[in-house]
């Protein structure tokens, strides 16, 4: 699904565009937007007759982990940033903006408890969660790499989405592409959200390394 | 190619292929064995005895049903997608919808035939889409039945 131009909402005067619909009924009911500055949120239309949503403002990652099946739906939005109910109103200029806080939402407005987003296998999902795969990778703590898994050897599983020892990755460098391929050796799950893993270079073991040479 | 089709759609769809908005994809089934399907509807939609014409509308024609709903003001009218009735052979497709907040939800199941429409199915992710012609949201119902309700 191509970004759609046409504004959806506004929400702390930044401009969201429909990005992704996650889970389409008669119409989508869970959908991922994104603003002008590339942050991403996920929103609940919640009730047909009375176009009110819910929408939470989450990272690249949590959207991952969620559509990875490794959290819940429902854990995705405890996890956002921030959280507002929007009333749609005619005009986007029209809309009501009541911002809460996590624990100050309904239970009947949030996905079950345990319930896990299912992706099906090989639909445009998969693209789109791939789009949101880049890890940052850091030598000596300086950011050195971002590396996208667009090139893992396998994702028909989508547990497999996330690097995992053995794998082999694309990386680039000042993101341009460089013809060098490395193995992920250590699979730190519980890192931060930037998903930091330590590489090593394929065939020299040396743990990082340009085309100029070894940093 | 379906020239002789363009006239038996639903309005929508009818001005949108003779407007040449776009064109039936090639891999459309005219004549098919029915298809036992799955669909994701309102409560609203469910009346006593039989379901809202508007069970099995298209994105498109919700939109012109209900013009002052914000919700459909970046809907793509050049998708054909949009034109269709969304349904899913698996039941399990439908699992995700399930387990979202809505006020009112259900699930419905029956067969689509081909004397009320064409269809294109995703046999990988079980979706179909059922482009319908005029005149028979009505009686599609007397062949659905709901499977699984919720109104809160």
């Amino acid at each position: 699904m191509k970004k759609n131009k046409i504004p959806l909402f506004k929400i702390n005067e930044h401009v969201l565009f429909r990005e992704q619909n996650l889970v389409v009924g008669q119409i989508p009911i869970f959908f991922v937007c994104i603003d002008d500055t590339n942050q991403r949120y996920l929103v609940i239309d919640l009730d047909f007759d009375t176009d009110k949503y819910l929408i939470a403002q989450v990272s690249n990652g949590i959207i991952f982990d969620m559509l990875s099946a490794k959290i819940t739906m429902r854990e995705a939005f405890s996890k956002a940033k921030q959280i507002c109910y929007l009333f749609a109103g005619e005009t986007m200029e029209e809309d009501e903006v009541c911002e809460v806080v996590y624990s100050e939402i309904d239970d009947e407005d949030l996905p079950d408890n345990d319930a896990y987003f299912s992706v099906s296998t090989y639909s445009e999902l998969l693209e789109y969660m791939k789009s949101l795969c880049i890890y940052e990778v850091k030598l000596n703590k300086r950011k050195i790499y971002s590396i996208s898994n667009l090139h893992l050897r396998s994702f028909i599983d989508v547990m497999d989405f996330m690097p995992i020892r053995g794998e082999i990755a694309e990386a680039s460098h000042k993101n341009k592409p460089i013809d060098t391929f490395f193995i992920v050796t250590e699979n730190n799950r519980n890192c931060d959200s930037e998903n930091i893993y330590n590489i090593r270079r394929k065939t020299t073991r040396i743990n990082c390394f340009t085309k100029e040479g070894v940093l | 190619m379906y020239d002789d089709l363009i006239d038996k759609f639903h309005d929508r769809l009818r001005i949108a292929l003779k407007n040449k908005i776009f064109n039936l994809p090639t891999d459309i089934k005219v004549e098919y064995a029915p298809i036992s399907a799955y669909r994701a509807v309102d409560v609203n939609d469910i009346a006593e005895g039989g379901f809202n014409p508007e069970a099995f509308y298209s994105q498109v024609e919700l939109k012109y049903a209900h013009p002052n709903m914000r919700r459909f003001v970046d809907l793509d009218e050049n998708d054909i997608e949009n034109y269709s009735c969304s349904l899913y052979t698996d039941i399990d497709k439908l699992n995700n919808y399930m387990h979202l907040p809505r006020k009112s939800k259900a699930v419905i199941f029956g067969k689509i035939i081909s004397e009320e429409g064409v269809t294109k199915e995703n046999f990988q992710t079980t979706h179909v889409h059922w482009w319908l012609f005029q005149g028979v949201h009505e009686q599609i119902g007397d062949r659905f039945e709901v499977i699984s309700y919720e109104k809160k």
